[in-house]
């Protein structure tokens, strides 16, 4: 899965416009707009976001991020627009065939199965289960090995994420923090291509922030396409490789966390312009 | 859960059974004493839990289980279902099909009418589904006092197959004017092709209108005439008292041994009772074995979260509709073997009220378990028949006078005194008798 040339060296060679082409992008928009009502929430021309490396998506709020996550996971439908993953178009398709073709999202409310044990919201992203069919679910000898197969990934995953120990609780009863980690762990037990994950440091005590940051550049070392939506700019400028600036719907700027941190455009948004003319 | 929870929610369970049984016990001692006669009241009331009544209702608490307690869907058609595998299995046999022929008719029946009922509801979410499935189950009613029923159901079908079509459809073509177009055609087309089949009278069967299956105008075949040859009962009474030696132990206790002996079947009840708790049996093993797998982790998840569920990657639209063509199916053995007891049946049989008994049972045993749906059932008659003994017994010597409750107000009152147990249910215990309190505190979290 993995290009031969290093993804974060080819980004280097980008330039810093919005709707660049990249080398190698994995998730392509084209011109995807969503309006409610009058309002145009998300409205995107051209977006690629290049393989193996950590985007992030920044804006004011109500810019319209997790818009257009909801967009691109097909949780909303878009008022028009293409966009496609792997060179695959994703139009058209339901959220669980996104979600199957390498594309899964974690919510910014965190979306645990409260009675469910955390082993269990584990087990239950896995693809391809055979025991998942009404007949064979019926047939024990048809799904066994494959549940211990899951089961034992379940657990290296928890033991990553630091959750082995409430393997058999209710996910109920988790603390917040503990509920996105077990969201994030859960979306990677799909084994995708590429995560989206919506403020996963939200609320989450700093102590823990520094894990999860962790795990996430370990997740873009194995090869996996991150990106997330996040407003602590620390957290930001410390883990990107790339950062796409996205302001009433239109992506304004993109480029390095240095470029970005540079650009007018983007200090405009945050700010304001300060003039009192706009 | 730990185990010492575990051990603790057992032992909280067992001190449940004992305050009910201690509570009937008192209840018993207190109307012996005030003279009414207890071993009729408490043998009746055995009858009734453990005999049709509870058997039919805890294999139809077994399918709502599988919606409300492992998919968290709200259906509140279960009765529709019941009707659904009855009329199958009643107009298939009535017009000279063979038994097994209308009891896989009522299977198919059910599955289809899940799915005309799930195709465009299942998109709702909790109580809109509720409403919906409530009004379905009453509409079906409705369409079945038509003796012309089955072109009633072609124009149901296209209602709601339409209701669908545009449900799904329209979202999808751009632009309103096209959206319009689209409408406006299929509610021509609908009309139109209603008023040829309303003009032509198809009667494909024929449902007996209010009057019910099997016809009273005769030349009906009985629809329970199979079943009950294949009676291995020979015809009598049965009770715990004709077993030898034990029976006859059992039977010499005195006041005891009166309910013994009052606790019988005669063999055509005995045959119905003993298949409709053979397929309780077979549907609580079938209901087991599928949520302890993953196919049932997937419906769990649907239950506490559709959203999370497709993120993962699980179309959570065919499960919600594979449990409502399975827990319907469950439902229509149930209504088919009530068909069996009563050998007739009519629109009548098939009002909401019956799907409030099942869910008051539901409740009561517990949902998300696999004993709950049965036991509630078993004790949710018990007590309908306990209550309505009781108070006959004190209309008719007089202790009530007429002016407050006349003998055919009894039975009405029952549901009062049913009421205020669901209510106190819902306060003190709302995740009933086998439920995880855990799981209920969560809810409520």
């Amino acid at each position: 899965m993995r290009p031969d040339a290093d993804p974060l060296a080819s980004l280097a060679e980008v330039r810093a416009t919005p709707g660049v082409r990249k080398p190698d992008p994995i998730l392509i928009m084209d011109n995807m707009t969503r309006s409610f009502g009058g309002l145009l929430a998300v409205s995107i021309d051209h977006l690629e976001i290049q393989r193996g490396t950590i985007t992030a998506l920044i804006g004011p709020n109500g810019a319209g991020k997790t818009t257009l996550f909801n967009l691109v996971s097909a949780f909303d439908e878009p008022t028009s627009g293409s966009w496609s993953l792997n060179g695959k178009q994703l139009r058209g398709m339901q959220s669980y065939q996104i979600a199957r073709s390498g594309m899964v999202r974690t919510f910014q409310l965190t979306k645990s199965l409260a009675k469910m044990s955390c082993l269990e919201n584990m087990m239950l992203a896995a693809p391809a289960q055979t025991g998942e069919s009404f007949v064979s679910a019926l047939i024990p000898a048809r799904w066994r090995a494959q549940e211990r197969e899951v089961q034992a990934r379940a657990e290296d995953l928890l033991e990553r994420f630091n959750l082995v120990h409430m393997r058999d609780e209710y996910a109920a009863t988790l603390s917040g923090g503990q509920r996105k980690l077990l969201e994030m762990a859960r979306s990677l037990m799909t084994e995708p291509d590429i995560i989206l994950l919506d403020e996963p440091m939200a609320g989450v005590n700093p102590a823990l922030v520094q894990s999860l940051l962790a795990h996430i550049e370990a997740l873009r070392d194995d090869g996996m396409t991150v990106i997330f939506i996040e407003h602590d700019m620390d957290v930001i400028m410390g883990i990107s490789d790339w950062i796409a600036v996205l302001a009433e719907g239109v992506v304004i700027a993109e480029g390095t966390p240095e470029q970005v941190g540079q650009n007018p455009a983007v200090i405009d948004a945050y700010l304001g312009t300060g003039t009192g003319i706009d | 859960m730990s185990m010492l929870q575990q051990a603790d929610e057992a032992s909280k369970v067992r001190l449940l059974g004992l305050y009910i049984t201690g509570g009937i016990v008192f209840v018993l001692i207190l109307l012996g004493i005030a003279g009414l006669d207890t071993a009729s009241i408490l043998s009746g009331s055995i009858r009734s839990g453990l005999g049709v009544q509870g058997a039919t209702f805890a294999l139809v608490a077994i399918g709502v289980n599988l919606n409300y307690g492992y998919t968290g869907l709200l259906n509140f058609g279960p009765v529709a279902f019941m009707a659904a595998g009855a009329y199958g299995m009643g107009i298939t046999v009535t017009n000279g099909g063979h038994f097994l022929l209308g009891i896989a008719v009522g299977i198919a029946a059910a599955a289809l009418l899940a799915l005309l009922l799930g195709l465009p509801t299942l998109r709702l979410r909790g109580d809109f589904l509720a409403i919906t499935t409530i009004a379905a189950g009453e509409v079906l009613r409705v369409a079945l006092r038509s003796d012309n029923f089955f072109s009633m159901a072609l124009i149901l079908l296209i209602i709601v197959g339409g209701a669908g079509f545009l449900t799904y459809a329209l979202p999808r073509l751009d632009g309103a004017p096209l959206q319009w177009a689209a409408g406006l055609g299929f509610g021509a087309i609908a009309l139109t092709l209603s008023s040829i089949i309303w003009d032509a009278e198809f009667w494909f069967g024929e449902t007996g209108g209010p009057f019910g299956v099997p016809r009273p105008t005769g030349g009906d075949k009985p629809i329970a005439e199979t079943f009950y040859n294949w009676n291995p009962y020979p015809g009598g009474d049965y009770s715990v008292a004709d077993i030898a030696v034990i029976g006859d132990i059992l039977g010499a206790i005195p006041w005891f041994g009166d309910v013994v002996k009052d606790t019988s079947f005669n063999d055509r009840q005995m045959w119905v009772i003993t298949v409709a708790w053979a397929l309780v049996a077979l549907s609580s093993f079938v209901v087991w074995k599928l949520v302890n797998s993953p196919w049932g982790r997937v419906m769990k998840a649907i239950r506490e979260d559709e959203d999370a569920a497709r993120a993962v990657g699980k179309n959570a639209f065919s499960y919600k509709l594979q449990s409502f063509i399975v827990g319907g199916i469950i439902a229509a053995l149930g209504g088919m073997t009530r068909a069996m007891d009563t050998a007739f049946f009519n629109p009548e049989s098939y009002k909401t009220q019956t799907t409030f008994f099942v869910w008051t049972a539901l409740i009561l045993g517990g949902a998300a378990t696999i004993r709950g749906p049965v036991a509630g059932a078993i004790v949710f008659w018990f007590f309908i028949l306990f209550i309505e003994g009781a108070l006959d017994q004190m209309v008719e010597r007089d202790w009530i006078p007429d002016s407050v409750l006349d003998p055919n107000q009894v039975s009405s009152v029952r549901f009062i005194v049913l009421g205020l147990t669901l209510a106190a249910l819902m306060i003190w215990r709302p995740h009933g008798m086998f439920g995880k309190k855990e799981e209920a505190l969560l809810d409520a979290a």
